[in-house]
């Protein structure tokens, strides 16, 4: 088995109505960010009116995943998609705490609550 | 008589001391105070990034020991993850298979745990536009105690070390 290749990350996308959900889970750092990023961008790709990225299953959150988060605001902004981020209680919640990113980002305790007001 | 796992200690320790003493003296002492009663970690790693995860999960292991809070846990294992993914990106975009030689240990004289990070290659100071990844080097020195840089001909060594609960984070006042 090699570790090179064994799988720390996975983005599912979600329709629900006119709003997507990105659900990640596992570890976003500087090999799995463009994995992430990725995701992130296909979700965009559809013009939904709400794009949601779930945070709650994410056990690593480096500055790599904090990137991909900062250009996705800018990018749904660009194409007037409401950007809304679901951190959990875990350690994406503490990486944008850290960075202040908590302040910028619209962020929300539960993805039903991020659908209903984002 | 040594048994296999004394010997194996005994070996791991020699070549950990004959590494600290080619560190800035700083970062010598740290290495040099650790508890050998205490775990610590000690590897060289291909400086390649899908070496960062199992190195997290090796240092999240290692740290849990020490009675930190969650958050401070959570602080050590990004400010750690950002010093080796500095050591991969900076210090080797001309040599793919440079090597980050990587190092925890619980010093009882200084009541702390002590990260180091070393690599081989050329230092390039991080980007200067305020984006998310520069902001890597403020990360570490925001959540941690101490945090030393020392670029040299040889490479660049990070030293980034966490009072133990109880112990304060500051020196004394005044």
């Amino acid at each position: 088995m090699s570790t090179g290749t064994q799988t720390i990350l996975s983005c599912r996308v979600e329709q629900h109505g006119d709003a997507t959900v990105v659900r990640v889970a596992g570890e976003i750092d500087r090999w799995t960010e463009d994995d992430f990023a990725q995701a992130v961008d296909e979700s965009m790709r559809g013009r939904p009116t709400r794009l949601t990225v779930d945070l709650r299953d994410v056990t690593f959150m480096g500055t790599s995943g904090l990137r991909v988060l900062v250009e996705a605001q800018h990018e749904t902004q660009r194409m007037r998609i409401v950007l809304g981020v679901v951190p959990g209680r875990g350690v994406a919640r503490r990486s944008l705490e850290i960075t202040g990113l908590d302040q910028m980002l619209r962020v929300f305790p539960t993805v039903a609550e991020a659908l209903a007001r984002a | 008589m040594l048994d296999d796992t004394e010997a194996e200690v005994s070996r791991s320790t020699a070549a950990l001391h004959a590494w600290a003493e080619q560190l800035p003296e700083p970062v010598c002492e740290a290495v040099m105070s650790a508890d050998a009663a205490s775990p610590v970690l000690f590897r060289a790693v291909p400086a390649v990034r899908h070496e960062l995860s199992p190195l997290r999960a090796a240092v999240t292991e290692w740290a849990q020991g020490f009675g930190f809070d969650r958050d401070t846990l959570a602080d050590l294992v990004l400010a750690v993850d950002e010093a080796v993914t500095n050591a991969i990106e900076h210090g080797y975009r001309n040599q793919p298979a440079g090597i980050v030689r990587f190092f925890a240990g619980h010093s009882p004289v200084e009541k702390a745990v002590n990260v180091v990070v070393a690599d081989s290659g050329s230092w390039r100071p991080p980007p200067s536009e305020p984006g998310v990844r520069g902001r890597g080097l403020s990360i570490i020195r925001a959540v941690t105690d101490r945090f030393d840089l020392h670029h040299g001909e040889h490479g660049t060594v990070a030293l980034l070390s966490w009072k133990l609960p109880g112990e304060g984070a500051g020196g004394p006042a005044g």
